[in-house]
């Protein structure tokens, strides 16, 4: 009797035992993969991307080719929405991002490599930029960003804090080479019936648009979002400097701030004189 | 038509079995029937197996007994500890040391469910000093369930030293390893109660205990993340942080509880007095972010079905297909990002909300033989309930510190609305400080009633009176930027008075056969979550608050005999004037509003049919049949508020007429068989089935203002409910007892298996639409389902040996 009772007790212990090991076997496997990457594409420059757009189309690109670019403008102050703007020494490219807070990857200064095949190259408003996918079905185009899922598969993160210096541009040269790219204007101003406006509608989340103007005589637009976080900031009603993007809308020249941190208004606006005169400036070209 | 096709299933065996019917009938006495023929317990109302059936064999398939089990009161040792506020759960006062109790379960008597709040349904857990027996058992449970081991001693003394009887418990579970999808669970329990009996009238119960417990908790998600990942087991609260496995989404808490209880028994008279306390902290852990991006793996536009392109589309599918560790949370990413910021704040973090309680009671009980036919029951319960509510960061995931804003407001551009605490504006919290909104629930809660009930030769009645007073106030701790004036300080007391009254009467037919019904009319307080909108914030109260109206009936048939059992009943119940709440984010507004509905009416009717018998001697039989039909009986008014301000945003009628309340399923059958033990061996099986289960609805999108903006087939898209194809599962148990001789004594040995789910049937436990709808395009698959399936197979192992 006693050995019967033995018996069972260690009949019991081993089922638990064995009990134990059999799951432990069947534990599913939960460690992490590794990610393959496509390491065989080829470098091409911005401006030669650029090349293959005609306005108003959507083109597909099929090769596996490369672009590498600098981050010069994100989402950081919400002036730009599901976007980042990236430059090399050749041109630059908005490219549309399906998601929010971009500047936390992608901050200002980190160098990219985007991985194009499948990506489209396309326009809004003549402004080139770079989407997922396209949309013709309802009559008009309307695009998408890269899905945030697959940022890893077409961005490559290389290196981070790459300075980049603003292109120091008058309002006669500026052109569609120079989109998207971080340049920086001299002796400007807001227009004196922009003077008492905020940068753009806060409160009703509505974007607007001021009008610089150059010294030497040229106009331009600083477009604003309502979104912006600067946005309910009454403008500078001095002159002097303002580094931005360079924007088109149709045919209407733009430039978009980054953050306040980029315009220093604060000197004597410009005089009659001056300004009537149309004097030439001295400044950069644009580069070919 | 499955409804009537188990109405006449019911009806073949109650009237053609003929196997059940062939045993030997016993006479019915020629003698007058006296108060002995009556047997005890039949006032209790439902019995337990069909009780048992239901709570513990068809959890998985969400079967639950006339819908009511979810709101079940519990007293223990004569105490109420409900306290009518969701964010202090009574469940877990109890972890463990259930075995420590005796149960009586009272369905609808009013004798001892003058529920401080209304509930139709109670647990009496009890200790009682007489019914302890000499017994020292140790219980050793390992389960696949995680690998989760328990170990349970009970050690019981009557009579230990000059009429005092002691029982004490420990338990203690824990599991093997935090694998995922269920994570971890731990719990230390303990229990020491004393009794002492002075002499024939007067004893007295002194018992105190304490439960700790902590686990992960598992989260839902959509039926896309299922069939990406091939599992339905998957988990998206969970994720890799440093190499480790980490659950953000926990739950913990440690409640000291105790009970003093004074019986004086006059013969006629027995007077109950218990007074109790308990105090501690229940608490959730939860990621939580703010300003930047969705860290949910399985956020809607992570997932393939989000991207317009197919050729997107099936990229991302391929991306989770290849690495489905993307589907769970990265919080070396989220780390990442934190320490990037340029001032190291925090935009992730681990955040607890803890719930800390001082719950005082008194009950007190008369019960008045006035002679073998009368009796008379008086009751006095009086609550003071002190919870408050605040939250501390546990985790800054690599940042320095977290800002203290509210990050679920409507961002208006002002710099002041997000503040939590107006006074100390942008402030910086660091790790486990306090942050957030701090507030104070305190209700004060008394309640009378009054039963008289008759025993008659052939009939026993009794009918009983109950009225109650609770009375609620907020107390702010500090001063948010929306509600400057309304969210710190002390808001206005409320004062809800509610009354009931029920009858219960019993026919004896015979020795028997019996028939009891029972009906009853009350009113029902408002739980603290449907009085305040958002007592986090403000003390506004909800615009549809009116007092609940709740009527119903219930009539049951009982046989009674040796060999067979048999319970037949049907009920019928409305509930009136009840109030929902929700707050979520309105795609049409795009804005974080609050939903109101009120004067929903509601009515709940059906039947439960229950047989026990013997098949042979050997093998025991139970059928059960339960069919439920809970259903909206009106298209209820609703408004939907802007949260920052409450402003109305649009308001009418909502057309829910006919849908289910309740994701309980309508039809649910259950076939018991047991051997009786042989040779010490036991082996049962349970087959159930359940049919109509009906998805959790969300109330809002069926609205007029929906209605009036959709096409007819997209509105039935979205009003008609939606079911769940019929579900079964297969439980099974075997066991072995044996004795193992010491000496003269011989101590019980019990090894156990049980095994449910045999058939590791994967079926959902829970199904529901969220909150969150396109109210823009009224498309029903943008924002779908989510879903928590059923483990599939568990096994339990014990062994429970008793000492002495």
């Amino acid at each position: 009797m006693k050995n019967t009772s033995f018996n069972y007790l260690l009949f019991a212990g081993i089922s638990v035992l064995f009990a134990l090991i059999a799951c432990a076997c069947l534990k599913q496997n939960a460690y992490a993969l590794p990610v393959n990457k496509n390491l065989s594409d080829s470098l091409i420059t911005i401006k030669a991307l650029r090349k293959l757009h005609t306005m108003g189309m959507a083109e597909t690109i099929v090769n596996a080719v490369y672009i590498r670019g600098v981050v010069v403008a994100n989402d950081e102050h919400d002036n730009i929405y599901k976007a980042l703007y990236i430059q090399d020494n050749t041109g630059a490219m908005v490219i549309q991002m399906d998601g929010l807070s971009l500047y936390q990857n992608y901050p200002i200064g980190t160098e990219i490599k985007l991985h194009l095949q499948n990506l489209i190259l396309t326009d809004y408003r003549r402004m080139v930029q770079l989407a997922a996918s396209v949309d013709s079905s309802t009559g008009t185009l309307t695009t998408a960003g890269i899905p945030s899922p697959l940022y890893t598969k077409f961005i490559d993160v290389e290196r981070e804090d790459v300075p980049v210096l603003p292109l120091q541009v008058n309002a006669k040269i500026l052109n569609d080479s120079l989109q998207g790219r971080l340049i920086q204007l001299m002796d400007v101003e807001f227009s004196a019936l922009d003077t008492n406006q905020t940068y753009a509608d806060k409160k009703n989340k509505i974007g607007a648009s001021r009008a610089l103007k150059f010294c030497s005589g040229g106009t331009l637009y600083l477009r604003t979002s309502g979104y912006a976080d600067f946005a309910g900031i009454k403008l500078p009603t001095g002159n002097g400097i303002l580094i931005g993007i360079y924007s088109v809308f149709n045919t209407e020249k733009q430039i978009v701030l980054r953050d306040t941190n980029d315009i220093l208004l604060n000197g004597k606006r410009c005089t009659g004189a001056a300004w009537l005169q149309n004097l030439p400036q001295k400044g950069g070209r644009a580069p070919n | 038509m499955k409804y009537y096709l188990n109405l006449f299933l019911i009806g073949v065996f109650v009237f053609s079995s003929n196997s059940l019917w062939a045993q030997e009938p016993v006479e019915e006495t020629k003698e007058a029937l006296t108060l002995n023929d009556f047997i005890p317990g039949l006032l209790s109302g439902s019995s337990k197996t069909l009780l048992n059936l239901a709570n513990y064999e068809g959890y998985s398939l969400s079967w639950r007994l006339r819908s009511e089990n979810a709101n079940a009161a519990i007293i223990i040792n004569g105490i109420n500890f409900e306290t009518n506020n969701y964010n202090w759960k009574i469940a877990p006062l109890l972890y463990g040391l259930y075995n420590s109790f005796n149960v009586k379960e009272s369905f609808m008597n009013h004798e001892s469910s003058m529920s401080i709040y209304n509930k139709s349904q109670l647990y009496h857990y009890y200790i009682d000093g007489d019914l302890i027996k000499k017994r020292t058992s140790v219980a050793i449970g390992f389960s696949n369930r995680n690998n989760n081991t328990s170990l349970n001693i009970q050690y019981q003394r009557p009579q230990i030293y000059k009429n005092w009887t002691l029982s004490m418990h420990l338990y203690l579970q824990s599991t093997a390893f935090s694998a995922p999808p269920l994570g971890n669970k731990k719990t230390f329990s303990y229990l020491w109660s004393l009794d002492k009996k002075w002499n024939e009238k007067n004893k007295l119960n002194m018992t105190l205990w304490s439960t700790l417990n902590d686990q992960t908790k598992r989260s839902s998600s959509v039926a896309e993340s299922f069939y990406l990942t091939k599992s339905n087991d998957y988990n998206p609260a969970w994720g890799w942080y440093h190499q480790n496995i980490l659950y953000p989404n926990t739950k913990s808490s440690a409640v000291l509880t105790s009970t003093i209880k004074h019986v004086y028994d006059n013969g006629p008279f027995q007077i109950n007095n218990s007074i109790g306390f308990s105090i501690g902290n229940q608490s959730n852990t939860s990621l939580e972010w703010t300003n930047t991006v969705d860290p949910r793996p399985d956020y809607y536009r992570y997932l393939p079905s989000y991207a317009k392109d197919s050729a997107m589309k099936a990229l991302i599918t391929q991306k989770y297909q290849d690495n489905p560790q993307f589907l769970q949370i990265d919080f070396d990413k989220l780390e990442k990002i934190n320490k990037a910021s340029a001032t190291q704040r925090s935009f992730y973090i681990i955040n607890e909300t803890i719930n800390a309680a001082l719950l005082l009671r008194y009950a007190g009980t008369i019960h008045y033989n006035v002679n073998p036919f009368w009796k008379l029951n008086l009751g006095l319960h009086i609550g003071y309930n002190q919870i408050r509510q605040y939250q501390e960061i546990k985790n800054l995931l690599g940042g320095s510190y977290y800002l203290n804003y509210n990050s679920w407001i409507n961002d208006d551009g002002q710099a002041i609305s997000m503040q939590n605490e107006q006074r100390l504006p942008d402030q910086k919290i660091k790790l486990n400080q306090q942050w957030g909104p701090s507030f104070f629930l305190n209700s004060t809660v008394y309640s009378v009633w009054a039963q008289a009930a008759n025993i008659a030769k052939r009939v026993e009645s009794n009918v009983g009176f109950h009225y109650s007073g609770n009375e609620y106030q907020r107390e702010g701790l500090n001063q948010n930027g929306l509600f400057g004036t309304s969210s710190l300080g002390k808001s206005s007391p409320l004062f809800f008075p509610s009354w009931g009254w029920q009858g219960q009467f019993l026919f004896k037919f015979s020795g028997r056969l019996y028939a009891k019904s029972i009906i009853f009319s009350e009113t029902e307080t408002p739980n603290v979550n449907q009085i305040y909108i958002d007592p986090s914030v403000h003390a506004n109260t909800q615009p549809f608050l009116y007092p609940m109206l709740n009527n119903g009936v219930d009539l049951s048939f009982y046989y009674r005999a040796p060999a067979i059992k048999i319970t037949l009943a049907a009920f019928y119940n409305t509930k009136a004037q009840e109030g929902v709440q929700k707050m979520f984010y309105h795609d049409k507004y795009n804005a974080f509003v609050y939903g109101f509905v009120g004067g929903i009416i509601a009515v709940q009717a059906g039947g439960e049919f229950l047989l026990e018998s013997n098949l042979w001697q050997w093998l025991g039989f139970q059928f059960a049949s339960t069919i439920t039909k809970a259903v909206y009986t009106n298209n209820p008014e609703y408004r939907i508020a802007l949260l920052n301000d409450l402003s109305t945003l649009e308001s009418g009628l909502l057309f829910i007429k006919n849908l289910p309340t309740t994701s309980n399923p309508s039809v649910v059958n259950a076939m018991s068989l047991q051997t009786n033990s042989i040779r010490g061996f036991r082996l049962g099986f349970v087959f159930i089935s359940a049919l109509q289960k009906s998805i959790d609805a969300d109330l809002f999108r069926r609205s007029a203002s929906v209605y009036d903006h959709t096409t007819s087939i997209q509105w039935k898209q979205i009003s008609e409910p939606q079911f769940i194809k019929e579900e079964w599962l297969v439980n099974c148990f075997l066991s072995r007892l044996f004795f193992l001789k010491k000496g003269a004594s011989k101590n019980p040995i019990n090894i156990s298996l049980s095994v449910k789910n045999l058939f590791n049937k994967q079926m959902p436990v829970l199904v529901y639409e969220q909150s969150r709808f396109d109210y823009q395009n009224y498309e029903v698959k943008k924002f779908p389902l989510k879903y928590i399936y059923d483990q599939g197979l568990v096994f339990s192992l014990h062994l429970q040996f008793q000492l002495l």
